[in-house]
């Protein structure tokens, strides 16, 4: 029992650590990243490469001047950052780092040999159920704020979390129905072979409309009505300051790395290597190896997601609506009810390729 | 046709195509310490106090720039030396108010005063910015001796 709660937590310290220090580091990642399209450099100066930029940012929120303005709502005003981060780190509770470890401790508890924090048998509801609490963070960081623009970026968020939520919901069913899981560890493992983004035809479908989706769920540009500079001042946060802004900003980018890992966990194959790659790995290496395969698809995704955030002018506030209802939401349904067939199908007479 | 392209996002992918590009294309930033840009020939600068081949100054403080300068940041007392000839007491130019504008030195009856191409004058201490007239004069002739 008490071995059981040490290994939790040591797993809950190093992969939060580890979460907490890789968004930071994220911020920077951006900048250099988003600078070459941009035709710049980037923040260079902090060490080499830049490399210290994050501490220096840190460093500069927490001794800003904390303003609380006066007609704030107090109590939810200082809730909403608490929700927005709790919401971000909760995620990362459910991803799967990498397959199970043959136990170097004992066999007596599979949970041991897992490289996740929590394998629960309905990771998916607990991933859908997280990401509708954090509209909270945004609506009630709006409201409480007592300001016009950061209300309206706050209504903005809850409509538009809503309306993608159900094309979400909808892009992730095919993967459940072809794993036969709602664990995430079962997913990853049932794309062993394939990895369901290569699964025609719904595959490519359902991973466009996920990525789709899950950029809009966390309010990233082209997505970023709830922010939206030119109109709104700064959205939700218009009213926060010093590290209650940091704390948004934390949960902007550890959510940028978990929808990443969700997306990789979800369609790019999670933890599984690229086939021709795997063959003439020790066996007692391939576990390791796989922590540092989803490390290298998240690192990708992130650069992807990033690339494109630079890359798209932001829909207007009807288009993006539109979108969700009129585009996403009856293809991801198609999809589903293609998906549907292809894999009773193949269940029935045992083709693999489609789940 | 045109569907088909749609649902295949073309337009997205193009976008993204031309974005990519720019990885390959060098920045256009400055690395500014380490490299600068070539000043263009006529830029305006810091001002400089011409000094005559005996090392005194050239400017017989007439206070016609002192007239003309839209900000007036130049301040003038006029003496007159030994032998008679005019020439600045004080001489104090209040370079943070300065925009550089070169009427000074183009009122200037006989060419006394210059702007020079020297532009990184950033001080911590907004009291440095007021410079005199042996702050302002030509560096290698060194103090004027009075009179």
């Amino acid at each position: 029992m008490l071995i059981s709660l040490l290994i939790a937590l040591a797993k809950i310290l190093v992969v939060m650590v580890l979460f907490l220090v890789a968004t930071a580091w994220n911020t920077l990642f951006e900048r250099r990243v988003v600078a070459p399209i941009q035709n710049r450099v980037g923040p260079n100066r902090a060490g080499p490469f830049g490399l210290l930029q994050p501490i220096a940012d840190a460093v500069k929120l927490f001794f800003k001047e904390d303003i609380v303005t006066d007609r704030a709502e107090k109590f939810l005003y200082y809730l909403a950052p608490i929700i927005s981060v709790s919401t971000a780190l909760l995620f990362v509770a459910m991803v799967p780092f990498g397959p199970e470890v043959p136990s170097f401790l004992s066999t007596d508890n599979p949970a041991w040999s897992k490289f996740s924090m929590a394998d629960l048998n309905v990771a998916v509801l607990f991933v859908f159920a997280i990401s509708s609490i954090a509209v909270y963070s945004v609506l009630l960081g709006g409201w409480a704020g007592n300001s016009k623009y950061s209300l309206l970026g706050g209504m903005r968020a809850g409509a538009q979390m809503i309306s993608y939520e159900i094309a979400m919901g909808l892009s992730i069913m095919p993967v459940i129905m072809s794993a036969s899981s709602l664990s995430l560890h079962e997913i990853v493992v049932a794309q062993h072979d394939v990895w369901n983004v290569f699964r025609l035809p719904w595959g490519p479908v359902g991973f466009v409309i996920f990525l789709m989706a899950m950029l809009a769920e966390s309010n990233r540009a082209p997505f970023d009505m709830v922010e939206a500079e030119q109109e709104l001042v700064g959205g939700y946060h218009t009213e926060y300051s010093s590290m209650k802004f940091g704390a948004f900003f934390v949960a902007e980018y550890g959510n940028l790395i978990t929808i990443s890992a969700l997306i990789v966990t979800f369609y790019l194959g999670g933890w599984q290597g690229l086939p021709f790659v795997d063959v003439g790995i020790p066996a007692w290496l391939a576990p390791w190896l796989g922590i540092v395969w989803f490390g290298i698809k998240t690192i990708l995704l992130v650069a992807a997601l990033i690339w494109i955030r630079w890359t798209f002018p932001r829909p207007r506030y009807d288009q993006l609506m539109g979108y969700g209802w009129k585009v996403f939401f009856p293809i991801a349904l198609g999809n589903l009810f293609v998906a549907g067939v292809l894999i009773y199908l193949g269940q029935r007479f045992g083709i693999g390729y489609f789940g | 046709m045109k569907g088909l392209a749609k649902f295949f996002l073309t337009d997205l992918l193009t976008g993204l195509a031309t974005t990519f590009k720019y990885y390959f294309k060098k920045p256009v930033t400055y690395q500014y310490p380490e490299v600068r840009r070539p000043i263009a020939p006529r830029y305006r600068g810091r001002h400089r106090l011409v000094t005559n081949d005996d090392g005194s100054l050239r400017c017989v403080a007439c206070g016609l720039c002192a007239a003309v300068c839209p900000s007036h940041c130049i301040f003038i007392e006029p003496g007159e030396k030994p032998d008679g000839t005019r020439w600045p007491e004080v001489y104090e130019i209040e370079v943070g108010r300065c925009v550089y504008c070169g009427f000074c030195a183009e009122v200037c009856p006989f060419d006394a005063i210059v702007l020079t191409q020297e532009h990184e004058l950033a001080e911590l201490d907004k009291r440095k910015l007021l410079y005199d007239k042996n702050a302002l004069r030509d560096k290698a002739q060194g103090e004027e001796k009075a009179g």
